[in-house]
């Protein structure tokens, strides 16, 4: 395998950034489409690790996945490069598009869509929130705790830093010290 | 502090604190937005909408849509290089001990608390930016808009549609009520 130049690294995520259309949790067949089968500079297995890892630490799934990527293929400054490359079509595409419509609400037209795309945008929340539940909240005890969770938010005890910080003690506090037998050497 | 050190610290926390990206963004950005009086409900749902149907991170959309409508092209940038430094410079400094993290028991342990904390997350957004659509309560005005909610809801859960159809399909049923004169 050869090592990427910065500007074919850098036309690799532009490309990325302007066509990966349903944000992070869609992108994995973007990032193969052009890492692995266009320029053949990762495997598709390699593109779903680095893409694995991406989504486990906090911030934006897609330029966590150029920095990861750009380090593994060639260093520090390439990450760097990719991140910038891989946010910067989003960026001046909102920026037009803000400048277009921000100064346009009250236009029927754009009204009349904005209001058929807020129900779905609520839908899309909700429907990310059931998906998550199903895959993950497999107990009535952890249902229980997500309602709690839902409860707080809602009556406005907590924040969501609060209540992200209080899941993430309670989960270590639970199975932090409890050895899987499968992690034994 | 001025918007634009405000803005970056803004969105800094809100990646910093949210891990699996632009959807478990939403219910912070919603939060921080909301408390710091940025944008109306409506039209916090309205960016939401034109970040989810425009390619490239929903995160990075949504920073540089709330950076821009509240201190124009810089605050833009302001919000954009916040939402974006957390993780990348997390994963810089890791560099390859990256891979490790995620197979420790204590970041399992932890990811295994998340979860019910991030679903009553997205659900109690869900439930406050619904009820931020029907300013009306039970009336005929509520109508369109909770049928275009169950339509898209049931899509998403029973087919797998995936967001782009979606937003294109809600889009234009906004228009045919506009032009129908249903409000």
């Amino acid at each position: 395998m050869t090592r990427p130049t910065y500007p074919a690294l850098a036309w690799s995520f532009l490309r990325i950034g302007a066509t990966a259309f349903g944000g992070g949790m869609a992108a994995l067949p973007v990032f193969e489409a052009e890492l692995a089968a266009r320029r053949r500079w990762l495997t598709s297995a390699e593109v779903a690790e680095e893409y694995a890892i991406a989504q486990s630490v906090p911030g934006v799934i897609i330029v966590n996945f150029a920095v990861l990527a750009g380090l593994r293929l060639a260093g520090k400054r390439a990450a760097v490069l990719s991140a910038f490359a891989v946010a910067l079509p989003s960026f001046f595409v909102i920026l037009a598009l803000a400048a277009l419509v921000g100064t346009r609400w009250d236009n029927r037209w754009v009204a009349g869509a904005l209001a058929g795309l807020r129900p779905a945008v609520v839908a899309l929340i909700a429907g990310a929130a059931v998906r998550l539940g199903r895959r993950h909240l497999r107990s009535p005890l952890l249902l229980a705790a997500a309602a709690a969770g839902a409860a707080l938010m809602l009556g406005r005890v907590l924040g969501p830093v609060p209540l992200i910080l209080a899941g993430a003690g309670a989960g270590l506090a639970i199975h932090g010290f409890r050895r899987r037998p499968e992690a034994a050497p | 502090m001025n918007p634009h050190a405000l803005l970056f610290w803004a969105f800094f926390k809100i990646s910093l604190f949210s891990i699996g990206g632009g959807y478990n963004m939403v219910p912070l950005m919603q939060h921080e937005v909301e408390t710091r009086g940025w944008l109306p409900s409506g039209r916090f749902m309205d960016m939401l909408a034109i970040s989810e149907a425009t390619p490239g991170p929903i995160a990075v959309n949504l920073a540089t849509f709330a950076g821009y409508q509240v201190a124009g092209v810089s605050g833009a940038a302001a919000a954009t290089a916040g939402v974006c430094l957390p993780g990348a410079a997390l994963l810089l400094a890791l560099g390859l001990m990256a891979s490790h993290l995620r197979e420790t028991p204590a970041f399992r342990a932890a990811m295994r608390g998340l979860m019910p904390a991030l679903v009553g997350l997205l659900t109690a957004t869900a439930i406050r930016l619904g009820l931020a659509l029907v300013p009306a309560g039970v009336a005929p005005d509520s109508l369109p808009p909770l049928l275009i909610f169950a339509v898209v809801l049931g899509l998403i859960l029973r087919r797998k549609t995936p967001p782009l159809p979606l937003l294109a399909g809600s889009a234009a049923a906004g228009i045919v009520f506009m032009l129908a004169g249903i409000p």
